[in-house]
């Protein structure tokens, strides 16, 4: 596990320090199309789901109580009837991996918001006021990766508690030098082009042109990193529930019931499998969303198509 | 038809063409291209960017890109490089030719120093030892007048001039003695003072080393005084080919008149206008029936837009000089065609007469 | 003991990094780093000062009639302590000063006296013993892992960034492979093993082989997309789904526990292989998308058409022109991942019972041991900042137009 902001650069084979990308052959860009749309369908699906899970609970066909124990149906593998299967206790997984979506999509998307808006004004104001603020952001960026990612959240977790509100607190804190860095690297490159330069030389105020000029080109390649971000988050978070370190039962989260799972693995393994598969699913899926979105604003960059 | 010698040819090419498989569609680069260059000589090749001449360059060297396909034959000293064996291939290129790039600030590795990159091609080609190829690299550097030539070995690419860099991708060129030189726009990326030293060692090298030389250019003053023969080449197609003489003298070609009008000429009077070629090169993915130039033509008829015209030469001329025209200049279907136009105003592809004539300059 | 050890090694280091790149660069890396260090170990320190307790704990304050600051200590004491212990602790610890003196006197107590605390404060267990005992062990995991990363993803990068400008001639769409997977999975898991074995073997290998050798640009995309698939695993999903298939075979592979190389080689590699793996495969894909986007670009650069016009082979150029400038990138992530590496390692730990640092960190958090792990952190950042320090100076010898200290 790498630490996050070099996951989120990695993940759209960008070096740390945000050079280009490089282009894939002609076929690529034929090919992504399609699986660009089967990820959006699996995210939009999910939200959906967890949605209408959260609020319909179990008058929704195919869901039930997550908690309720069912005596006869301990363990029971998956079968046509029964899409994933049974818990320990004879719980429904298909309930507990809905019920756990809302939290891993709610911590996700809470800590992206947090980090976009917080990470990303100490980004751009860094990346283009440059001086005293800079070096403060690049200090405060540097101590941050100095330390594990997941030994920080953790660390708070730990000493505050573990709720809802701390854990998306520590995670924001992760989030926020990460997509920090990556800002303050497009706006020092955006700073750098010429219609920015014109303004300032116009005697344009620079706070205007940070509004008019910057932010619209550092924008979309905050938007792919907001993707990517989420999709490292829901992993993190999903880390911590599977130590033990999450929000605590009765709420349900993925990592808890992979957590359950694994303690006699042989005789469950569609409990881990289960809400692995959704896992993997929807973290490739915002994967490769952020990653085509990224490509596509380099090559806008570039001035082709 | 062919140009011809008599004498051993250095390069042999026949029907040369290059295809780009892109995803708007095939792009034809070069088309049909043949043209010899005896020993000794220099063929200079001149055209605007996008007329195909750096494909073409290219392809001398087996130089292709993934997606492009060849047809027709490239011989050099006789062999044909597509028959070539495995080991006789391996020390080929590089060897028997050897190809200078237009810009010397990437034409050098900008990790490995200069002596690593002058003495990589001998010891891979050549049988000699690390001490003879460093001399040689070295002697190499004082051939191209690189002064203090010892300590450039060790140094990196970006510690020297771009002047000095192009002699030393010369140097480098060199290395294994080579009877042919493909030069792509050599003097391009540099300052303009430089350029003419750096034409000037080319020509000394060739001279002492008995090279042929093709010369890729897209100023028709370089090539003139520096080549033997030039060709002109447009949307990947020889439009003419003559000796510098023939065809400064005596050109035929729509296309060589006009780039010649559009180059400054410090004989004529101070303030002669120049005359821009007006219009853009065509697209080659969607290539126009008829002659690839007749939209931009002043001498542009009818036939211009049906047929494409062939390589010919002037009947009872001479047999070097050919041209691919239906109304060439200087011949009396030409001006014909000229006084045409200019009496209806424009040419037979649309273009007002004003334009290319240089009253809209 | 370790610390002469580590004096050494440290002394040499910083004489290395001066020779490299002189004392000013020196000076100015150590002074950031010794910034960061305090900065990181004094959050620690502070944030620890605001830790919340539940109420067991809460009760056994109230009823011992000790300082309000004595919060850690009763629970690291256990709420059966004594007030003696509790008052001995609050002392030890200096938990009645103020931030800053507490935070000093940690420091002398760290660096002067050589006194790394207590790893368990309830049977007095010294932290250097720990240390000694459990670093080796993760050290050991760290660099199987890294190795096995390097190994998989240095020839696949270059592999497919060579075979990226090539055209390819499969027409195998890309798009099933993730549905492949899929599908398998819920074959294995709706229809047995067995079957899912027999679709995998029979159908998805040959495809997926069948189309990575058929070469060309789609091989390429194929390799990245694999990358990115892998990417996309969770390093504890990939660990517990690893362990559970190799089950298979328990008396073969051992899935917990540790065994040192004085056990045999044999017994140490098999301890140690398994979260080793783990590891290694998450790192892999990281380092293959790195590696190949930097050999791309280069690929495109000018001086490789020089070097085919020189007529030098495909294989001599891609490793002796092109490999050096790319690994850039690489080595800068190398240099990162050290302090990331701790994340995989707590959780690989856990997951295989290997008793290493990572999971030392997770049991102190369990038990509350906050000083344990303030010490173990700053540890983690000292050669965390050193290492790239280190690696900066490495990037004048690829890359020559880099002097040391440049700010990327």
């Amino acid at each position: 596990m790498t630490n996050v902001a070099d996951q989120i650069a990695a993940r759209s084979g960008e070096a740390p320090a945000a050079q280009e990308d490089a282009a894939g052959g002609p076929k690529s860009q034929r090919k992504s199309p399609l699986i660009f749309k089967l990820s959006v369908i699996w995210l939009v699906f999910l939200v959906v789901v967890t949605v209408l899970g959260k609020i319909f609970g179990e008058s929704l066909p195919l869901l039930v109580d997550p908690n309720e124990r069912n005596a006869d149906k301990i363990a029971a593998g998956p079968s046509w009837s029964n899409l994933m299967g049974n818990a320990t206790f004879g719980q429904d997984i298909l309930s507990q991996v809905v019920e756990g979506a809302w939290i891993s999509l709610f911590v996700g998307l809470s800590v992206t918001l947090v980090g976009i808006l917080v990470g990303g004004a100490m980004g751009l104001i860094a990346g283009y006021y440059r001086g005293k603020i800079d070096a403060m952001v690049r200090l405060v960026i540097n101590v941050t990766l100095s330390i594990p990612a997941l030994l920080l959240v953790i660390f708070i977790v730990t000493i505050r508690g573990q709720e809802l509100f701390w854990v998306i607190a520590a995670l924001s804190l992760l989030a926020i030098p990460a997509i920090a860095r990556i800002v303050r690297a497009s706006a020092l490159q955006v700073a750098d082009r010429e219609y920015v330069k014109a303004a300032e030389v116009l005697g344009v105020k620079k706070s205007v042109i940070l509004f008019r000029e910057v932010l619209p080109n550092v924008l979309p390649s905050m938007l792919s990193f907001a993707f990517l971000t989420t999709g490292i988050v829901i992993v993190v978070e999903g880390t911590l529930s599977f130590l033990g370190l999450s929000v605590k039962p009765p709420t349900i989260t993925w990592g808890k019931i992979i957590a359950e799972g694994q303690i006699k693995i042989d005789e469950t393994p569609h409990m881990v499998i289960m809400p692995s598969l959704v896992i993997f699913l929807t973290v490739l899926s915002l994967n490769f969303v952020g990653d085509q979105l990224l490509k596509r604003y380099d090559i806008k960059e570039a001035g082709i198509g | 038809m062919t140009d011809d010698r008599s004498s051993t040819n250095m390069l042999e090419v026949d029907d040369l063409a290059v295809e780009f498989d892109t995803p708007a569609g095939k792009l034809r680069a070069v088309d049909r291209v043949s043209l010899r260059v005896a020993e000794r000589e220099t063929l200079a090749i001149v055209g605007e960017s996008g007329s195909g001449k750096s494909v073409l360059s290219r392809t001398f060297i087996d130089l292709l890109a993934g997606n492009g396909t060849r047809t027709g034959t490239i011989k050099i000293g006789g062999r044909d490089i597509d028959q070539l064996s495995k080991p006789e291939r391996k020390h080929f290129f590089g060897v028997e030719v050897a190809m200078i790039f237009q810009d010397p600030m990437t034409s050098l590795n900008p990790v490995k120093r200069i002596g690593a990159q002058l003495t990589e091609a001998m010891r891979y080609h050549l049988d000699v030892s690390r001490a003879e190829s460093d001399e040689r690299a070295i002697s190499l550097l004082e051939q191209v007048h690189i002064p203090s030539p010892k300590q450039r070995m060790k140094q990196y690419p970006h510690e020297l001039s771009g002047g000095m860099r192009q002699r030393v991708v010369i140097a480098m060129a060199l290395a294994c003695e080579p009877r042919l030189l493909i030069a792509d726009e050599p003097t391009t990326a540099l300052d303009v003072t430089v350029q003419k030293t750096i034409l000037d060692l080319l020509d000394e090298l060739r001279r002492e080393r008995k090279m042929s030389m093709v010369l890729i250019t897209h100023d028709l003053g370089v090539a003139r005084g520096r080549a033997d023969r030039i060709g002109v080449m447009y949307a990947g197609r020889i439009q003419e080919m003559a000796t510098a003489d023939q065809l400064f003298a005596d050109m035929r070609h729509p296309y060589t008149r006009a780039l010649l009008e559009s180059i400054p000429d410090p004989s004529k009077p101070s303030h002669t206008r120049l005359q821009p070629i007006p219009g853009r090169p065509p697209n080659l993915l969607d290539s126009p029936a008829g002659c690839p130039f007749a939209a931009r033509c002043r001498n542009a008829q009818a036939d211009c837009l049906s047929s494409e015209p062939a390589l010919s030469d002037d009947e009872g001329g001479a047999p070097s000089h050919v041209y691919a025209c239906f109304h060439p200049v200087g011949t009396p279907a030409g001006e014909a065609a000229l006084a045409a136009n200019r009496a209806a105003g424009e040419t037979a592809a649309g273009l007002p007469m004003a334009e290319v004539e240089g009253e809209l300059v | 003991m370790i610390s002469l050890a580590v004096l050494t090694a440290l002394v040499a280091l910083i004489a290395l990094i001066v020779k490299a790149a002189g004392w000013r660069f020196a000076l100015k890396r150590f002074a950031g780093a010794l910034l960061v260090l305090v900065i990181v170990t004094f959050g620690v320190s502070v944030l620890l000062r605001f830790a919340s307790a539940d109420e067991d704990v809460q009760k056994a304050l109230e009823s011992l009639d000790v300082s309000p600051n004595a919060q850690p200590c009763v629970t690291a004491l256990g709420t059966g302590a004594t007030k003696e212990a509790v008052d001995a602790c609050v002392e030890d610890r200096g938990l009645d000063d103020g931030p800053v003196q507490q935070y000093l006197s940690w420091v002398n107590q760290i660096v002067f006296e050589q006194d790394l605390g207590y790893a368990y404060y309830k049977n007095q267990e010294p932290l250097s013993e720990v240390i000694q005992q459990r670093l080796p062990r993760t050290a050991w995991l760290f660099l199987y892992s890294q190795l096995l990363a390097l190994f998989l993803a240095i020839p696949l990068g270059i592999w497919s960034a060579y075979q990226a400008g090539r055209s390819g001639r499969t027409r195998i769409p890309l798009w099933l492979l993730p549905i492949g997977v899929v599908v398998l999975v819920l074959l294995g898991v709706f229809g047995g093993l067995m079957l899912s074995s027999v679709v995998f073997l029979g159908i998805i290998v040959p495809s997926v082989v069948f189309h990575l050798f058929r070469g060309g640009a789609d091989a390429d995309s194929a390799t990245n997309f694999l990358a990115f698939a892998l990417l996309s695993i969770p390093v504890f999903v990939l660990g517990v789904t690893l362990r559970y298939v190799f089950a298979i075979e328990r008396d073969v592979f051992q899935l917990t526990g540790y065994e040192p190389w004085s056990e045999g080689a044999w017994n140490h590699l098999s301890s140690v292989w398994l979260p080793a793996l783990v590891l290694g495969l998450a790192a892999t894909p990281v380092y293959l998308r790195l590696l190949r986007a930097d050999m791309i670009q280069n690929l495109q650069q000018d001086f490789v058409s020089v070097a085919k016009a020189k007529g030098m082979s495909n294989t001599h150029i891609l490793l002796r022109h092109v490999l050096r400038p790319s690994t850039v990138t690489l080595i800068t992530v190398l240099g990162l991942n050290i302090a990331q590496l701790v994340n995989g390692a707590i959780v690989v730990e856990y997951i295989f019972d290997f008793d290493g640092m990572g999971s030392f960190l997770l049991e102190s958090f369990a038990r509350r041991e906050f000083f344990a792990v303030q010490t173990v952190v700053a540890l983690v950042a000292v050669v965390f900042i050193l290492t790239n320090t280190l690696i900066d100076v490495l990037y004048t010898a690829v890359d020559p137009r880099v002097t040391a200290g440049d700010d990327r």
